[in-house]
Formats: C-alpha cells, sequence, structure tokens
C-alpha cells in the first residue's frame, strides 16, 4: 500500500494547507514529483515550510535508515548470501567471475542454433544446485515464445537426469526423486504476444513473487521473437516504447525481488543498408 | 548557512585553485587539465558497454585515494545507482590495486584494513524511479557533514529513470530533469564537491517510415536542455577496438580525443607499442599507472 500524506508527521499548520491543497489521500510519490514553487504558491506557505514538507515526505518515502549503505557492507553481503550462481560450465564461470549475478538483467544473443535455449535449459537446472548445495531452495519462471513445449520438456528431462546422478544418488529411486524435484520448481508459461509479456512483468509475476518468495531466475526466450512476427507491423518508437517499459519492469523485478533475469535476443543479416540491431539496446 | 555574498573578482577565483579528481590514466587528465574538477557538474555520455559505469567506480577510487593537483586532502565519495550496474567486487578490486599502487610509492606499510577503508567511505544508494531519486537527492544534504568531506557524487545513471517515465511527454521529463539537475547543481556549489552524471546515447529515426536508416548512439539522450545544464561532458566509444574518450563540451578544453584501456585494475592508459600483443595487458598495467606524486 502506498504511503499517503496521511502517514507522515508534519507541524499542524503545515499538514492542514497541505491536505486542503492536495487532500490527505494524496500519494508520497506524486507529491514529490511536484514542484516546490508550484506547492509554496498553491498552498501559501512560507519557502521553509515547504522545504520542510518535502523533507518529511523525502524522508517517509524514502528513508535513509533502511536505504543507505556502504560499499563495504556490500562486499560482506556478498560473501554471507548468494550473489551469483553457477552457469555449469567451468570455463564460463570462470570468465563471468562467478556465473550470473542476482540482481542483474543478462543478455544471451546468437544466430539461430546456436544453443541459446539449450543453455537457458542448462542455467535453470544449475540455479537450483547451486542454491541446493548451499541449503536453500530456488525456483526458476521460464517464459517460452517460440518453440513448442514438448521439445524444452524432452530436453529439460535429459539435462535434469544427468545433472541429478552426477549429485551422487544413492539409488535410482532418489535420481528420479532429485529429477522431479528440479522439474517442480520450474515455472513454465508460453507467451506469444508481447501484450500478455508486458502484462505478465506487470502483473502478474509481482503476485506470484509475492506468494513465492524463492523464485531466482528468470528466463525469458525469446524477447526478439515477440518483436518479429509477420503478422504485427511495429513502428519504430512503439518498439523503442515498449522495450524499454520492458526493460524498466524488469530492472524493478529484479532489484526488488533480489533475482536474476536472463533475456534472450537474436541477431540480423548485415546488409547494405540495415545496421545490426540490438533490439535489447533500450534497456 | 551564511546568506551574504561578497563580490569575487576573476583573480580571487584565479588563485584559489580548485582541486580536481583524477582518472588514473596520466592521458585522459591531461586532456581534462587536471581531471574531473570539484563544484561543478560534469557530463559522462556513451553506448552501452563504452565503459562509463567502470570509469565512475575509478573515480570512487581515486577520491579517496589522493585527489588535486594542488591540495593534499582525499574526500569521500556518494553513489547514487539507478540501474543497478555499480558492482562492489569490481570496486574491491581497483581499491586494492591504487592502495597497493599509494604504498609502493610512498613506502608505506602495509595496512590490512586500508582497503576496507576505502570502501566504507563509499556510500550507495538504489533509487527505483524519479520519486525515489528526488527523495534522496532531498536528503542528501544531512550527509554533507565536514567529518564525511563528501567530494565526488556519483548517479549513474540520469538518463535511464527519466526515460522509464511512461505516461508522459518530454515537457514533463524536461521537468523532472531539471528539478534534479538543479538538486545536484546546488549541492556541488555549496559542499564543493564534484559532481558526475551519466547519460546515455539514442538513436534518431529519419522519418517513421525508413525504419532501415536508424543509427544508433547518434545523440545524447535527455535533448538540449539537459545540454546546457553540464559543464563538461565527455563521451566514451569504441573506435577501431580500442575504447576512446572525447571532449564534448567544455568552456576551456579543446575537443580532444583521447584512447584508453579498461583493465583488471581499473582505467589505464595505452601504450602505442603494446596495442599488437593483447595478451600483455595484464602484465604491464603496473607500468601504464602514472606515478601520485606528479599530481
Amino acid at each position: 500500500m502506498p504511503l499517503t500524506l496521511n502517514d507522515i508527521d508534519l507541524p499542524p499548520s503545515v499538514e492542514g494547507k497541505l491536505a486542503r491543497a492536495y487532500g490527505s489521500k494524496c500519494t508520497l510519490q506524486k507529491f514529490l514529483e511536484l514542484d516546490p514553487e508550484q506547492v509554496g504558491r498553491t498552498t501559501r506557505l512560507l519557502p521553509g515550510d515547504v522545504d520542510l514538507a518535502f523533507q518529511c515526505v523525502a524522508n517517509a518515502f524514502y528513508p535513509f535508515s533502511r536505504r543507505q549503505t556502504t560499499a563495504w557492507q556490500m562486499t560482506e553481503n556478498e560473501r554471507d548470501t548468494i550473489r551469483v550462481f553457477s552457469t555449469g560450465c567451468p570455463i564460463l564461470d570462470r570468465t563471468l567471475r562467478g556465473g550470473i549475478r542476482l540482481g542483474q538483467i543478462t543478455e544471451l544473443y546468437g544466430e539461430s542454433g546456436c544453443g541459446k535455449t539449450q543453455f537457458c535449459i542448462q542455467l535453470s537446472l544449475e540455479v537450483q544446485r547451486t542454491f541446493r548445495s548451499r541449503g536453500e531452495e530456488a525456483k526458476v519462471v521460464y517464459i517460452n515464445t517460440e518453440s513448442q513445449i514438448e521439445k524444452i520438456d524432452k530436453r529439460l528431462k535429459h539435462i535434469s537426469y544427468y545433472r541429478a546422478k552426477a549429485d551422487k544418488p544413492f539409488n535410482i529411486a532418489d535420481a528420479r526423486c532429485l529429477q522431479q524435484k528440479f522439474f517442480d520448481n520450474i515455472y513454465l508459461d508460453i507467451i506469444r504476444h508481447y501484450r500478455h509479456l508486458e502484462m505478465t512483468l506487470v502483473d502478474r509475476l509481482p503476485l506470484l513473487l509475492s506468494r513465492e518468495n524463492n523464485i531466482r531466475l528468470i528466463i525469458i526466450d525469446s524477447l526478439a521473437a515477440l518483436f518479429r512476427s509477420e503478422d504485427i507491423m511495429f513502428e519504430h518508437h512503439t518498439k523503442a516504447n515498449t522495450l524499454q517499459y520492458f526493460g524498466f519492469a524488469m530492472h524493478t523485478l529484479c532489484q526488488r525481488y533480489n533475482l536474476a533475469i536472463v533475456c534472450v535476443n537474436q541477431v540480423i543479416d548485415f546488409d547494405h543498408f540495415l545496421v545490426i540491431e540490438d533490439l535489447l539496446y533500450f534497456l | 548557512m551564511a546568506l551574504t555574498r561578497k563580490s569575487r573578482t576573476a583573480m580571487d577565483i584565479f588563485k584559489s585553485n580548485v582541486g580536481c579528481i583524477s582518472t588514473y590514466s596520466k592521458k585522459i587528465d591531461d586532456m581534462l587539465d587536471g581531471g574531473i574538477r570539484l563544484g561543478v557538474m560534469t557530463e559522462l555520455c556513451g553506448n552501452p558497454g563504452s565503459g562509463k559505469s567502470n570509469l565512475c567506480t575509478q573515480l570512487c577510487v581515486s577520491v579517496q585515494v589522493k585527489y588535486g593537483i594542488n591540495s593534499d586532502s582525499t574526500g569521500t565519495a556518494i553513489y547514487i545507482d539507478t540501474e543497478g550496474s555499480f558492482v562492489p567486487i569490481r570496486l574491491q578490486n581497483m581499491a586494492m590495486t591504487a592502495d597497493n599502487h599509494y604504498r609502493n610509492h610512498n613506502q608505506i606499510p602495509m595496512d590490512a584494513n586500508s582497503v576496507e577503508h576505502i570502501l566504507k567511505n563509499v556510500t550507495y544508494f538504489r533509487c527505483m524511479n524519479v520519486a525515489e531519486l528526488i527523495a534522496c537527492l532531498i536528503q542528501l544534504k544531512q550527509l554533507m557533514t565536514p567529518e564525511r568531506n563528501v567530494k565526488l557524487i556519483i548517479l549513474d545513471s540520469l538518463a535511464h529513470p527519466i526515460r522509464s517515465i511512461i505516461d508522459g511527454d518530454h515537457l514533463t521529463r524536461h521537468k523532472y530533469t531539471v528539478r534534479i539537475v538543479t538538486l545536484l547543481q546546488k549541492l556541488a556549489s555549496e559542499h564543493n564537491c564534484a559532481v558526475v552524471v551519466v547519460n546515455h546515447m539514442i538513436a534518431k529515426v529519419e522519418s517513421p517510415r525508413n525504419e532501415a536508416y536508424c543509427a544508433p548512439g547518434n545523440f545524447v539522450a535527455l535533448g538540449d536542455a539537459f545540454g546546457h545544464m553540464s559543464q563538461l561532458r565527455i563521451q566514451l566509444s569504441w573506435k577501431m577496438n580500442k575504447r576512446e574518450i572525447r571532449v564534448l563540451k567544455s568552456p576551456h578544453l579543446p575537443e580532444m580525443s583521447m584512447f584508453f584501456q579498461i583493465t583488471d585494475d581499473g582505467i589505464r592508459d595505452i601504450n602505442e607499442d603494446e596495442l599488437m600483443d593483447q595478451d600483455e595487458c595484464f602484465g604491464t598495467s603496473q607500468e601504464n599507472l602514472h606515478s601520485i606524486s606528479n599530481m
């Protein structure tokens, strides 16, 4: 529930004038976005009082005691909690200094058939293994936009079986159990239209994330396919705006729920007049 | 706060040597006539992946190890992050190298806590949208105490939250840009600290129909209104497999450009003869550090 002017403490005269001008249900976010001189004119407050009002609102909206941290605390945090998870390949891990980081958006791009989906499937298993080895649980949301579900399902079965065996289970039943657990932790969804993805990022995923607080990875495979369908003509600025919105929504998700997002992109041909279009450029 | 101001002559200002923050690359410092100046706002723009956040992290280190051609003091830094591109491990690596270099040069014995000290002096804020950014800047005043001695405020980046405003036209964005920049400029001039703002580059399409003629990275984001507000505009880019830094707008510096590289240890100069052999980069990074005592 967003905070409103009702929820902060101000001197009574200031509070009265603000409530009369903007209503006591005005959210703090809206109030912060107003111009101080405009506020002074509308409420006929002295500049010192306007300053005080803004200070109090800012303090309630973004409390320094909770949000301020130092780089030292962040490095300590890196050691105590898991901030990166392995990709399953030691050479890649060394190049990426540990693996894929939580709280960041990672972009994966390449030609068709070079292994992007395979890599994503492997990541969705590896994140669970990394967290399991530390005693925590990790769930994955896999948003699929292009291939059929059976191919991914079959490949997932293969890889998870071999991964489960690599964890040295007691017997075959245990391996199957582990494999099933890997499966159960992956939420799969099929999205074919970019508006559905918008809805997912803004409404459905926050709902899911508030219920399940163990989700650590969201894979969007692939983002480019939504914008390259044959039957929808995209204006350049619509595409740019939508991508910008996606980027913003993804950043908010990453940061608020402490997870990693992996997006898959495609490349297009280098022609005389075409420039390589990096779709996630606007992120 | 003293509100009376007596007039100052240009000679007073000329004599009152303004401190600068080094970027750890001698050629860049020479191009910028000392480095990033205190008391004014500097703008850093560039395409994604050109090294802006790395340069900001390097400045966080160099403001503490030693800064200033004419002054001997150090200061702390405040890093306001809006896109999540600050990685503390990178800061730790840069801090360790800078600290080692400083101690080797000045023959000071090793101190186990010095890197911890450097990291503790960088205050970090994460802001998700414009309202949080404004709230953070309004309250930043209470951190600018003499004990804390904040000399550098980095906003990385300004373009991201402004461009994420969906339900607004360019006038709304302009309003927010002006609000944020005036808050920052007030902090910079009142407390004599350097403010670095990171900006994006955008693509401008020629006409709505000729989508093919879109060349990314030609124009600086946030419009001309913001372009007037910064004192110094620096652009980072890639030119022929080398990283280039170029001064775009400055009242007194010529429009030069310089090549640099980003190594494990941070921002360093490129030696012309070792451009052929990329493997040497890590081994010779120590030689590329310019001696700090010259500052």
